[in-house]
C-alpha cells in the first residue's frame, strides 16, 4: 500500500498531518480517532501520536486532538458525503472503503424499536487498514486437504491476530487450486463485507476465480441460501458464535459441504466451554484447527492441530 | 438597386437579431428544464437505488444532455479522486467550470449551488426533499417563463422588423 493511498482515506486537514508523518503505509494496521484525545496510529508492535503538524510526538498535550467537526467531516467524507446511502453499515456500527478498509464507528446511538437506527453523535473512528497478505496461509495449506478433500477447518485467535487475513488466502487457494488439490467452489458469507472487503458491492480482495460472494448478508441464512442455489463444495465464514450460526453449520455439513470458519478465542480448550459450540466440539466435526498468536517479527506466528489435538505444524506450540 | 440591396441587408439583420433574442429565451427554458430532468434523475437515483452521491451523478451522466453531463461526470471524477474536498467545494467547482457557458443566469447558478450545500446531509428523505423542494422552484419558474416566453419571443421578432423599418425610413 502507497502512503497517498492511505491518505486519500482522509480529508484535507488529516491527509496533511498523515501525509508528512514519517512513517511507511503499509506498517499501519489501524488509526483511532477520539473527540478530544490523540490520534493514535497502530503500526507493525507499536503506538505513534501525531501533533498538528504531521510529527511523531511522545506527550499527549503535544498530540493533535480531533473535534466533533473534524469526526464528522471524515465521516461525511468516507461515505462519499452520502452517510444516507451507507444507514445499514452504520446501523452494524462500521463502513467499508475502497480497498476492503474498515471504519468502526462508535458514539450515541439513536435506538428505534430496540434496535440502533443511527448515531445522533460519532465520538470515535477506528479506521482499521486492510493488508491483504496472498501466501499467508501457503504454509500450512497441505494440511487442510484429506482424502475427500478440503478438511473442516475451524481458525482461532483473539482479535487482531490475523483471522480474516489468513482465511482470506486460504479462500483464494482452495478456490483456485494447489499443488495438493483442484480447485473448487467456494461460498463465502462476508457478513461484515472484511473478508472480500467489497465497496459499492464490488469485492476489493482477491478471493479466487471460484468464489461466490455473499456479501453484508446474515452468516446463518447466506450459508443454507448458498447451499439451495450456487452448490459449493465449501463454505467459508468469519466469526461464528450465533446459536444460528450453529444450526447452519450443521445444515451445511448434513449436505456434503465443507466449512472453513473462524471463531474468537484463545484455543480449543476454551471453546469447549462455550455452551454452544460444545456440541460440535465434541462432535469432532472440525478436522482441522488453526490456532494464530500475535506475529511476531512481522512473521505468522500459528499451530494447527488435528481434531485429537495433535500438533501437526506451525512455528509455535500452545 | 443598391438601396434596395441595402434595404434588404437592413431588414434581414434586425429580423435576424430580433430573432436572436427570441432564441435565446426559448433556448434559456431548454436549458433550466433539461437541469429540472437532472435533478429528477438524480432524485429517482437516489430514491429507488439508495445510491451515494458519486454513483448517482455516474448514473445521470448518460441520460442528460450536454453540458449537464459534463458536469454529472466532474462531480463523480473528483468524489472518486478523493480530492479531499468538501462535497459543496466539489459542487461549486464544476458549476464554474462545466456550466459557464450555459444558458443560466447568475442567480440560478446561486442557487444550484446551494443545493450542492445541501445533498449528503441526513438521511434519504433529506435528500428527496431538497431535491424535490428544488425541482418544485424550477418547475414554477419554467412554466412562468413558458407563459411570458410566447409574448416575450413574439415582441422579439416584431420589434426586430420595425426596428429595421424605423432604421430604413430614418436612412431613406
Amino acid at each position: 500500500m502507497e502512503k497517498n493511498e492511505l491518505c486519500r482515506l482522509f480529508p484535507e486537514k488529516i491527509r496533511t498531518m498523515i501525509d508528512k508523518l514519517p512513517i511507511r503505509a503499509d506498517e499501519v494496521r489501524e488509526i483511532r480517532f477520539r473527540i478530544q484525545n490523540p490520534i493514535f496510529l497502530y503500526l507493525d508492535g507499536k503506538e505513534v501520536m501525531m501533533d498538528k503538524n504531521g510529527q511523531v510526538c511522545k506527550e499527549i498535550n503535544e498530540s493533535y486532538k480531533p473535534t466533533k467537526e473534524d469526526l464528522e467531516e471524515i465521516l461525511s467524507y468516507i461515505s462519499e458525503f452520502s452517510i444516507y446511502a451507507f444507514e445499514e453499515e452504520i446501523k452494524q456500527g462500521f463502513l467499508t472503503l475502497r480497498g476492503g478498509h474498515r471504519v468502526g464507528i462508535v458514539g450515541k446511538p439513536v435506538i428505534e424499536n430496540g434496535k440502533i437506527k443511527t448515531f445522533q453523535y460519532i465520538i470515535g473512528l477506528n479506521f482499521r487498514i486492510s493488508h491483504e497478505i496472498k501466501g499467508v496461509a501457503s504454509e500450512l495449506i497441505r494440511h487442510l486437504y484429506g482424502s475427500n478433500g478440503v478438511r473442516n477447518t475451524l481458525i482461532i485467535s483473539p482479535p487482531g491476530f490475523g483471522k480474516t487475513t489468513m482465511l482470506r488466502d486460504i479462500i483464494r487457494m482452495i478456490s483456485d487450486g494447489t499443488t495438493y488439490g483442484e480447485g473448487q467452489t467456494v461460498g463465502v458469507v462476508d457478513e461484515r463485507s472484511e473478508i472480500g472487503g467489497s465497496y459499492l458491492g464490488i469485492p476489493q480482495n482477491d478471493l479466487g476465480s471460484r468464489t461466490d460472494l455473499l456479501d453484508a448478508c446474515p452468516k446463518a441464512e447466506g450459508m443454507i441460501l448458498l447451499v439451495r442455489s450456487m452448490s459449493p463444495k465449501v463454505i467459508a465464514v468469519d466469526e461464528l458464535g450465533g446459536e444460528d450460526d450453529i444450526k447452519a453449520v450443521d445444515h451445511i455439513l448434513r449436505s456434503g459441504c465443507k466449512i472453513i470458519a473462524t471463531i474468537h478465542g484463545e484455543n480449543v480448550e476454551e471453546l469447549s466451554h462455550n455452551r454452544r459450540l460444545k456440541g460440535i466440539l465434541e462432535e469432532n466435526i472440525f478436522e482441522r484447527y488453526i490456532i494464530l498468536r500475535s506475529p511476531q517479527s512481522g512473521k505468522k506466528n500459528y499451530a494447527i492441530y488435528n481434531s485429537k489435538m495433535d500438533l501437526l505444524g506451525g512455528s509455535s506450540k500452545w | 438597386m443598391v438601396k434596395i440591396l441595402g434595404i434588404l441587408m437592413i431588414l434581414l439583420g434586425a429580423a435576424g437579431t430580433g430573432l436572436k433574442y427570441s432564441n435565446e429565451i426559448r433556448e434559456y427554458i431548454e436549458s433550466l428544464q433539461e437541469l429540472r430532468r437532472m435533478i429528477e434523475y438524480i432524485k429517482g437515483e437516489i430514491n429507488y437505488r439508495n445510491c451515494s452521491l458519486a454513483e448517482a451523478f455516474h448514473g445521470v451522466e448518460k441520460k442528460v444532455k450536454k453540458p449537464y453531463n459534463q458536469f454529472c461526470r466532474g462531480i463523480y471524477q473528483q468524489i472518486e479522486d478523493g480530492t479531499g474536498c468538501s462535497f459543496s467545494e466539489i459542487f461549486m467547482r464544476c458549476i464554474q467550470k462545466e456550466l459557464n457557458h450555459v444558458l443560466l443566469k447568475n442567480d440560478d447558478k446561486e442557487q444550484l449551488g446551494l443545493i450542492g450545500e445541501q445533498l449528503g446531509y441526513l438521511d434519504k428523505e433529506m435528500q428527496i426533499h431538497n431535491l424535490e423542494h428544488y425541482g418544485m422552484e424550477l418547475e414554477d419558474k419554467i412554466s412562468r417563463l413558458k407563459k411570458e416566453s410566447k409574448d416575450k419571443m413574439k415582441l422579439c421578432n416584431c420589434l426586430g422588423i420595425v426596428g429595421g423599418l424605423f432604421l430604413i425610413i430614418i436612412l431613406l
